[in-house]
């Protein structure tokens, strides 16, 4: 549990931040520009936009996001229980089958209502 | 070690006054997982590696997306200027004098209290942070542990009651 052992993920931090901004830099230098009114229109075949861009978006869309994050939060107690798996032995595999069964309930609620379903 | 907290001081207190500069939302959003991963980064230089996963996958991960799912749902366009309200503002100074009533605090106690136990930093660095963690959460607190899924249920049953309403 070194410091040290971190020295690659900084690495590689580093190595995409300058490839990200490499990216950048390198097609705005490269590429050609051209400054028109026209351009920044947005295309709507050929006839003047009207309203506003922004439509209604489907709550689903939240909703699976909220249900994504708390089952992420879900996952991450399986870390701290995987290192000391072997150490708990059965008590252990009994307290995290509870934990998912409970968990596992909710899953079969919102998928019986239908939460889960896009149509 | 002493370079790299600066470096992550920088980068956070940055990126956190830029969540609340910048014009458009999404470049709020963006750089609010900027500040998150370098959070992530302090957690790493105090030997919390468990913690920095955490706050690299729920905080930069899933709240990131819920924080654009919510600019997306919101109609940005019609609301436009900063909204200024009194509540607001009283808010804000009763919180920022808090904060900065605890950081003055703690500041005046750090000299004085040392931690206890047996769980010193040099134990928790040979034995690994996620390792300790385990251990107490599934011996000692394993209650709360059981009642933290019970709170996740809760939570994913309210959200879809909310949503279907």
């Amino acid at each position: 549990m070194e410091q040290n052992s971190f020295l690659p993920i900084l690495i590689m931090l580093v190595i995409a931040i300058l490839f990200a901004v490499f990216t950048v830099v390198f097609s705005s230098l490269l590429g050609k520009k051209t400054f028109e009114k026209g351009k920044l229109k947005a295309y709507e075949c050929g006839i003047e936009p009207v309203g506003e861009p922004h439509v209604r978006f489907d709550i689903k869309f939240y909703l699976i996001a909220i249900f994504f994050l708390l089952f992420d939060i879900e996952a991450l107690f399986l870390f701290p229980w995987a290192v000391v798996f072997s150490s708990l032995g059965l008590y252990g595999f009994v307290e995290m089958f509870l934990f998912i069964a409970i968990l596992v309930f909710g899953l079969i609620y919102i998928w019986k209502k239908g939460a889960l379903k896009w149509d | 070690m002493e370079a790299l907290f600066y470096i992550f001081s920088v980068i956070a207190i940055v990126s956190a006054l830029m969540v609340i500069l910048v014009k458009n939302p999404l470049t709020s959003a963006l750089y609010i997982i900027l500040c998150f991963f370098a959070l992530a980064g302090f957690y790493i230089l105090l030997n919390m590696q468990f913690l920095a996963a955490m706050q690299i996958m729920v905080y930069a991960g899933a709240i990131a997306v819920i924080i654009v799912l919510v600019i997306m749902l919101l109609n940005l366009a019609k609301i436009k200027g900063a909204i200024k309200d009194f509540h607001q503002i009283v808010i804000s100074i009763i919180a920022i004098g808090l904060l900065a009533l605890e950081v003055i605090l703690y500041l005046n106690a750090a000299g004085e209290k040392k931690p206890t136990g047996i769980y010193t930093n040099a134990v928790i660095n040979k034995i690994g942070n996620t390792q300790i963690i385990g251990e107490f959460l599934f011996t000692k607190y394993v209650f709360p542990f059981e009642v933290a899924s019970i709170l996740l249920l809760v939570a994913v049953i309210g959200a879809y009651i909310f949503a279907k309403k």
